[in-house]
């Protein structure tokens, strides 16, 4: 019993050590930047109302990259209602943005700025409303992580606990779209009796309301392609330096639909019973593609 | 078992009272208003109200006691008598109390007392009249009312023309027979209830059509700044009533608002008379090129006149000249469908994550309507229910897109000469359901393009275009055409681009003759008939209105006269001096004179104290003589 005492306050200790305590303790300058449920915003400004038939316009503003992940191989696709507005240049356009760190808190942020013409219209037609849809498509991760506590004491032989088993909310989310909503632990029985599993049921949500892809398909998000995997995305999980299973082979895909969207993960070594109730740090680790469209009106109106 | 035969009793007696109110209506409406009904009519309805009388006093309505029953028949003898003569005591006091609230006065008392039978089964044995009989009573009273209301209406603008005009020959026409006005009160009833019954109908069947899948539905362009339109106001005649001999005039506003347009339509506007087949004169004032023809350009206006010479009206003689307008023009609409697009199992899976497609991609307007230009023709198309359609990459898919065209305005599309579809570039249009040709292909410098004015908007590009002169089976219906579309493996990124939803048009351009009417009819006064010497001659021809009146010296003599009709006369004077020999002496100031009633002939070098035999010639408008042309008169010249 002394033995297992000393060994869980040893691995705390050193986690402690590590800087991995995620809500225990301080925040660390890296922790700051993995807040927020953003990742990259596009702002326009406002479109001209009315435009005449053959004028050219445009549809100005920034592309920002609000999260904690850098963008390298992100696509920006303009989608033209063809029969009634053109445009100069290609339709695709690559995006790359430095997300927000310790060194850059603000993140990234490029400009827009796209020149359209109007088409002439029918003789007989006078007005026509043309939407312009802006797509982004880029990869993104979500990290996250948390101080939870294993208790190996499910007969509740311990009065006085450190800390207490259960649920644990991550509330303002992980400086991505896509964020760890709560994270759940329970134990669970392991062959070897001397052993407990420890259970984190990882709860995610899609706040920035986007579209989630597959990570390695965002180039066909962006596309006119089809898409397998929608919704889903890729999780790791970490309990300090042991990666957890969260499907077979380690690797897990979430599903971000509304009633499918938890995960659940765990360490199959197992740990053991004799371990007094201990804090542990759960790092969450989610790779997905996130796609976001933003779409301007513009009204073509012939002169009268 | 009684009370079965006693309803069927009062349903009979009921009925025939019906019928002989309408033999009595019919008989009325052919008289005229103000003037009784011949004694010889009035006679036979006044036997068949004393047969009521008598039928209720002893037969369906007998009671017991002989007092009481031949009490009954005193009144049932009294409502025969109200019935019978109502309408010629309401004539006599129209006479003595001219004008319109006194028409409209006894316009409903006469339809109220006068049916008075019907009156008392209603009242008193109206529940055994059944529901049948009891709706068409009031609906007979009801349509009375409404006719009588209609009737003084129109005389009541009678009056005001012929009052303004002060011609008192027109008093007489005033007073217009409310029955026959009644008659085109009820004949204007059923007309609109039967044109209402086919606008329901219509209805009906678009929306029949609608639920059966074959009327689409379309929505006008709302943002447009100025809706098109073309507006003919009402005819308006120049006189509240012509006679036969006269020139017919009408007239009316033409007025367009519409966008300018290269080259603008041109309207012909043509004037005839139904009745009569004739063709009017018609004159546009401002417009260009010709009186005829008007081009329809932005916010104009047009007064239109159509005349008739005179006579027109004469033979066949007519009471009323049914006289329309009619403004032709060519147009077009246009119309434009959006629709969604993606990769068949890139929808596929959206649908399995549950994900709305629209809402993913920040897209509002989630159910495109059809959007046409205003004008005279709607336009609905629709290519499926699905809002986004999902496109195969690997193998050929099969599209409907239905196309509804249909009357917006209150003219008719006479012809609907050509329709040009435009579809994404991708697809391509295999058949037409209902058509014999399948649509032909064109290029964006066909001809069908450049006459909508199109060339400029039309691009090969973006669109396969579809030429079709549409057949239509049923040119007062509405036309709908199914276009079965195909697009294959190869044409799949023309139609989707490289976006992961693709919005793509379908368009509309039909092109068409539209027709707007109007028609009035216009009261046309036959030639009074007058008496002279002669008798009573024929109304058609002018006629000597009493006898002239002779001022004569010793070698002159003054004839003076009226006529009936406006015309140029002569005298013929027998002249005992020369033997039989006949001389003709024309009307003062004859050869530039204009027709007048009044005439003055001077005779002069005539032989004292010696009697002359002379005829009197008119020459109407119409050239027509006078019939009275054999009349003979005398004179006899004073001393010397």
């Amino acid at each position: 019993m002394i033995k297992g005492i000393a060994a869980a306050l040893t691995l705390l200790t050193l986690l402690a050590g590590c800087g991995l305590l995620g809500t225990g303790g301080g925040r660390t300058p890296e922790e700051n930047v993995h807040v927020g449920v953003k990742g990259l915003v596009m702002t326009l400004e406002p479109v001209q109302t009315k435009i005449f038939p053959n004028d050219p316009f445009t549809i100005i503003g920034t592309i920002a990259n609000a999260g904690a992940t850098d963008v390298d191989n992100g696509i920006l696709t303009i989608g033209l209602e063809d029969d009634f507005v053109t445009m100069e240049g290609p339709r695709t356009q690559p995006l790359r943005l430095v997300g927000r760190s310790a060194l850059q808190p603000e993140g990234e942020t490029g400009t827009l700025h796209l020149n359209l013409q109007a088409r002439q219209l029918p003789s007989v037609t006078e007005t026509v409303t043309s939407t312009v849809l802006l797509t982004m498509c880029y990869p993104y991760k979500t990290v996250g992580s948390a101080t939870v506590c294993l208790d190996t004491d499910i007969e509740k032989r311990i009065k006085n606990k450190p800390c207490t088993m259960g649920k644990v909310s991550l509330g303002n989310g992980q400086g991505a779209p896509v964020s760890i909503s709560s994270i759940d632990v329970s134990m669970t029985s392991h062959t070897d009796r001397n052993k407990l599993i420890p259970t984190f049921t990882l709860t995610f949500d899609n706040p920035g309301g986007g579209q989630i892809v597959a990570p390695d398909k965002v180039s066909e998000a962006c596309s006119g392609r089809a898409v397998e995997n929608i919704n889903h995305g890729e999780v790791k999980a970490y309990l300090v330096d042991k990666e957890l299973s969260c499907a077979k082979e380690g690797k897990a895909q979430v599903s971000f639909e509304k009633g499918r969207n938890v995960v659940r993960c765990t360490l199959p070594e197992g740990i053991d019973k004799t371990l007094a109730p201990f804090n542990s740090v759960l790092r969450v680790e989610v790779d997905y593609g996130y796609s976001s469209t933003i779409s301007r009106s513009v009204q073509i109106a012939r002169l009268t | 078992m009684a009370e079965e035969r006693t309803g069927v009793a009062v349903k009979g007696f009921f009925l025939i009272a019906l019928c002989l109110y309408a033999v009595d209506f019919v008989f009325r409406v052919g008289l005229g208003f103000g003037q009784d009904a011949a004694t010889g009519i009035t006679t036979i309805l006044f036997i068949g109200y004393i047969f009521l009388a008598v039928w209720a006093a002893f037969g369906i309505f007998k009671v017991d006691d002989q007092h009481e029953r031949l009490k009954n028949f005193g009144k049932y003898l009294l409502m025969a008598f109200i019935a019978t003569f109502a309408p010629n005591i309401v004539n006599q006091l129209y006479k003595i109390f001219p004008g319109i609230a006194t028409q409209l006065l006894f316009g409903l008392a006469v339809a109220f007392i006068s049916q008075i039978w019907l009156w008392y089964v209603f009242m008193n044995y109206g529940e055994q009249m059944g529901k049948l009989l009891y709706w068409i009573f009031l609906i007979y009273i009801f349509s009375l009312i409404i006719a009588v209301i209609y009737g003084t209406g129109l005389a009541a603008s009678l009056s005001k023309i012929d009052i303004a005009n002060g011609k008192g020959i027109a008093q007489q026409q005033m007073y217009k027979d409310v029955y026959t006005r009644t008659y085109e009160g009820i004949a204007s009833i059923i007309l609109t209830g039967k044109i209402a019954t086919q606008k329901g109908e219509q209805k009906l069947n678009e929306t029949l059509s609608y639920a059966t899948g074959d009327y689409y539905t379309g929505q006008v362009d709302k943002k447009a700044v100025i809706p098109n339109k073309v507006e003919l106001k009402e005819l308006t005649a120049t006189q509240a009533e012509f006679k036969d001999y006269e020139p017919v005039s009408v007239y009316a506003t033409l007025s367009t608002q519409m966008i300018d347009m290269t080259p603008p339509p041109t309207a012909t506007i043509t004037c005839n008379a139904a009745n009569d087949g004739a063709k009017g004169i018609v004159k546009s004032y401002s417009a260009t090129p010709k009186p005829e023809q008007v081009e329809l350009r932005p916010f104009d206006a047009w007064d239109i006149t159509c005349s008739f010479k005179e006579g027109t009206f004469k033979d066949p003689p007519t009471k009323q000249a049914i006289i329309n307008i009619s403004v032709q023009f060519d147009f077009s609409t246009q119309a434009y469908l959006k629709t969604y697009w993606m990769d068949k199992a890139r929808l596929q899976e959206l649908k399995t994550a549950k994900q709305d497609p629209l809402a993913i991609y920040d897209i509002a307007d989630k159910n495109p309507v059809t959007i046409y230009t205003s004008g005279p023709l709607k336009t609905g198309m629709r290519l499926s229910s699905q809002s986004v359609q999902g496109l195969d990459k690997t193998i050929e898919s099969d599209f409907t897109l239905g196309v509804t065209m249909d009357n917006a305005w209150n003219g008719k599309i006479a012809q609907l000469r050509s329709l040009v579809v435009f579809v994404p570039k991708g697809m391509r249009i295999v058949s037409t359901v209902g058509q014999e040709q399948p649509p032909k292909q064109i290029a964006c410098n066909d001809d069908a393009i450049a006459k909508t004015g199109q060339v400029e908007a039309c691009d090969d590009t973006l669109n396969n275009i579809y030429y079709l002169e549409p057949k239509r089976v049923d040119a007062s219906k509405f036309l709908t055409l199914i276009f079965n579309i195909k697009a294959g493996p190869a044409d799949y990124e023309k139609i989707l681009s490289k976006a992961p939803i693709t919005a793509r048009y379908f368009k509309t351009t039909a092109a068409y003759t539209y027709v707007i009417n109007r028609v009035l009819n216009v009261p046309i006064m036959p030639t009074q008939q007058a008496t002279v010497s002669g008798g009573t001659l024929d109304n058609v021809a002018a006629l000597v209105v009493g006898n002239p009146t002779t001022t004569t010296t010793g070698t002159e003599a003054i004839v003076s006269y009226t006529t009936n009709q406006l015309t140029k006369d002569k005298i013929t004077h027998y002249s005992p001096t020369l033997g039989t020999a006949f001389v003709d002496v024309f009307e003062d100031g004859y050869a530039g004179k204009n027709e007048t009633a009044e005439h003055t002939v001077h005779i002069s070098g005539l032989v004292p104290n010696t009697k002359y035999n002379y005829k009197i010639t008119s020459l109407n408008r119409n050239n027509i003589k006078a019939v009275n042309q054999e009349e003979n008169y005398t004179f006899t010249t004073g001393a010397s």
